[in-house]
């Protein structure tokens, strides 16, 4: 059996993943300025009011959505791209045509976020969804392309066995197609609408996300550790948990609301079974790490990604919490499901993405890491910072949820009219503690960017990774 | 210098990792080690390996092998010849002259990557990828049948069996106004949902499924960080045109405690229409 001898050429390898890895780095700074600024807008009204661009209406969409689909989107995209040839030990079909799209689908994303966020584009009026449906059409195209990529070179694999990786990264690309084309549509309206809106939330923050963030970390731990992945059963059984119940729990967010009965009652009870990826990929890391837990203290990657699932774990517990009605009654409506939904985006899936590039940006680049050091004092930024926001706006979303239903108790009505002055005085403080907190958080957000663009540009020469196709 | 460090030298990566290609290499070819790396170290290529010995070495070995004797490093090298050195990162401003266009590798270094395909892959049966690629769009697609289609179809049919009359009629000013609504995002932090929850008591009529059906989107929102809006219109004193639209233009001149920012920046057309919508939102 001879060995086919035509490697990559080094200049084209691994060129869409830095491509993507650039066009992420770019947005993460514009998410962490846009996120203090609209965070600034929430704890003091009247900062810009002069102007429609520091509306808080205009601030919110663009700071959650330059994280979204700037930052997390093109993070994913290029550990899709790092990560197929590797895994299925042949070149990447279409190189060139994803740093095309990559580049392609960037300005369509800028020119969603500006549009929208300046006014000239309306609003679709979905969380996450707010790009008109005509951006959703042309962002539609250019993802279809990774998927493409990705069914091509799987399709001309040089292995049996397809790692687990790969499925996390497959399964992102056709859900985020899939939750695009759901959520651009814009003809359905009432419950219909309210229904897609929370389809399509959930599916964007668990399934895109959080996934592909996963995939990556399924695939750098075993690479760090030099440990064999401790288990493939549980991992796939975290997969497949992942796909068959994440997109089943978006109705819990309408819980006594318009929708049918029945479908909360399937939500809530999905929302339960969404503990379960989290805790299958958390033993999996653990189990992954044995007798390799010193070597989590010295990298950044292995910590981020540790931190990342702790955080996704944590989280799917509170989720599950808030899909019991006893629980929904109080703080449903309130700022409490923003907060987990925050400590998912920034933390576990910004955890998670920060993992694959601390990993995968110095080897695309073949560059030393240029500093370990920021690196910590990242995570320990994020930690606290995100953690901040995240128990800050808990503690207001029960704080309002208390005061709701005192005020229905006493009839003095605190929900409702000219009464809601003290469900604000109850949460006032707590939105300038936020404030804070989102500072560190932005914090930690440019420090990764400086440290990663200077590992780009500055870094000392160290191994480049290229694939050899096998035989 | 040692072969080792000759090879090393001459293939413009490090020790250890031409060690590495070197054991791969010798192990495939059934030769010793240092043959291999004498070989290279003389700038020649390594000695054939048996066609019999091949296949006791992994696939990825076996491209490495080749990569590191037929293509090695130095068309890296010949195409990145003076960049930054191994042990001298670039000055800030050669850093800047760097970034327009990022050198791959800068090292001129090439690590094959032996493991691709292997480890941390397990082995074991074959994976069968378009049954995954059919389970997870048929999973996908269920949710969509079950979380939106299903659903949203029983909510059209209690709205159109049983509670005819739910779906508001606006005028065209506020079915204007609604637009200005969602477009400078209220739904944010108000919402027009009234749940059959304790909290809810005091907001007025209960939301029912067929409520704004017939308009496209929705304006129900996800959280109250200012008051629901659903019977805005029919409370005292915001059922007063002029009171809203004063306090939509000022909201802190009538009333210091209130967090509702601004919207002075509209139009007095959009303001209008937003004051109706509002108005009529009962």
């Amino acid at each position: 059996m001879a060995a086919t001898s035509h490697p990559t050429r080094v200049a084209e390898f691994d060129s869409a993943a830095r491509t993507h890895m650039l066009i992420a780095l770019a947005f993460l700074a514009v998410a962490a300025v846009v996120g203090v600024l609209a965070a600034l807008k929430a704890a003091f009204p009247t900062f810009g009011a002069a102007s429609p661009l520091f509306s808080y209406g205009r601030l919110a969409p663009l700071a959650t959505n330059s994280l979204v689909f700037g930052f997390l989107t093109f993070t994913n995209l290029a550990a899709a791209y790092f990560l197929l040839p590797r895994l299925t030990a042949t070149e990447m079909w279409g190189e060139g045509l994803a740093r095309l799209a990559g580049a392609a689908g960037a300005v369509v994303t800028v020119l969603a976020l500006v549009l929208t966020a300046s006014g000239a584009s309306p609003n679709q009026g979905r969380l996450l969804g707010e790009f008109h449906w005509g951006f959703d059409l042309a962002l539609l195209v250019f993802y279809l392309v990774p998927l493409t990529v990705a069914l091509r070179t799987i399709a001309k694999r040089k292995v049996e066995s397809i790692y687990i990786s790969v499925w996390y990264v497959v399964g992102g690309l056709i859900w985020l197609v899939g939750l695009t084309a759901v959520g651009a549509n814009p003809w359905i309206g009432g419950v219909g609408s309210a229904l897609t809106t929370s389809f399509y939330t959930v599916g964007m923050v668990g399934l895109w996300s959080v996934g592909v963030g996963i995939g990556a970390a399924y695939y750098l731990i075993p690479r760090v550790t030099d440990n064999p992945l401790f288990s493939r059963p549980l991992a796939l059984a975290g997969f497949w948990s992942l796909a068959f119940a994440q997109v089943w729990t978006g109705p819990a967010a309408m819980i006594y609301g318009p929708a049918a009965n029945w479908i909360e009652s399937v939500a809530i009870i999905f929302t339960m079974g969404m503990i379960v990826p989290g805790l299958a990929v958390l033993a999996n890391f653990i189990g992954t790490l044995q007798g390799k837990w010193s070597l989590v203290r010295e990298r950044s990657d292995l910590r981020f990604a540790v931190a990342g699932a702790v955080v996704l774990v944590f989280l799917s517990f509170v989720s599950s919490a808030e899909g019991f009605r006893s629980v929904a009654s109080v703080v449903g409506l309130t700022q409490f499901s923003t907060g987990t939904r925050y400590g998912l985006l920034y933390g576990a899936a910004s955890m998670l993405a920060a993992a694959f590039l601390y990993y995968a940006l110095p080897q695309a680049f073949g560059r030393q890491l240029y500093s370990e050091t920021a690196g910590r004092r990242q995570l320990q930024l994020m930690f606290w910072g995100v953690g901040g926001v995240t128990i800050f706006t808990w503690l207001a979303g029960l704080a309002a949820g208390y005061t709701w239903l005192a005020g229905a108790y006493t009839g003095a009505f605190a929900s409702v009219g000219e009464g809601f002055a003290h469900t604000l005085s109850s949460t006032r403080t707590l939105g300038i503690l936020a404030l804070l907190a989102v500072l560190v958080v932005a914090t930690a957000q440019i420090i990764m960017v400086l440290n990663l663009w200077r590992t780009v540009t500055s870094g000392a020469a160290a191994p480049q990774e290229v694939l050899v196709e096998a035989a | 210098m040692s072969d080792l460090a000759a090879a090393a030298a001459a293939m413009g990566g490090p020790e250890e990792l031409v060690l590495r290609s070197a054991k791969a290499r010798a192990q495939a070819a059934g030769v010793p080690v240092e043959d291999i790396l004498a070989a290279w170290a003389a700038g020649g290529s390594a000695p054939s390996g048996s066609a019999a010995a091949a296949p006791q070495v992994e696939a990825a070995a076996q491209a490495e092998i080749a990569a590191a004797s037929e293509t090695p490093a130095p068309a890296v090298e010949s195409a990145q010849p003076a960049q930054a050195p191994a042990d001298a990162p670039a000055t800030t401003a050669a850093a800047s002259t760097q970034s327009a266009q990022v050198p791959p590798n800068p090292g001129g270094v090439v690590v094959v990557d032996r493991r691709a395909g292997a480890a941390p892959v397990l082995t074991g049966r074959v994976d069968r990828p378009e049954l995954y690629v059919v389970g997870i769009v048929l999973l996908f697609l269920l949710g969509v049948l079950v979380a939106v289609v299903l659903p949203a179809q029983d909510a059209q049919s209690v709205a159109a069996d049983q509670l005819p009359g739910t779906t508001p009629v606006l005028t065209d000013l506020a079915e204007r106004g609604r637009q200005v609504y969602v477009q400078e995002g209220c739904f944010y932090c108000h919402t027009q949902m009234v749940r059959s929850a304790v909290t809810d008591v005091g907001l007025g009529t209960v939301t029912e499924p067929g409520t704004s059906a017939a308009l496209a989107g929705d304006t129900f929102g996800h959280q109250r960080i200012g008051p629901d809006l659903t019977h805005v219109g029919s409370r005292e004193p915001t059922s007063d045109p002029a009171y809203l639209r004063s306090f939509l233009v000022d909201p802190s001149s009538v009333n210091p405690d209130t967090q509702q920012p601004a919207v002075a920046y509209l139009s007095d057309e959009d303001l209008d229409a937003l004051v109706q919508y509002l108005v009529e939102s009962q």
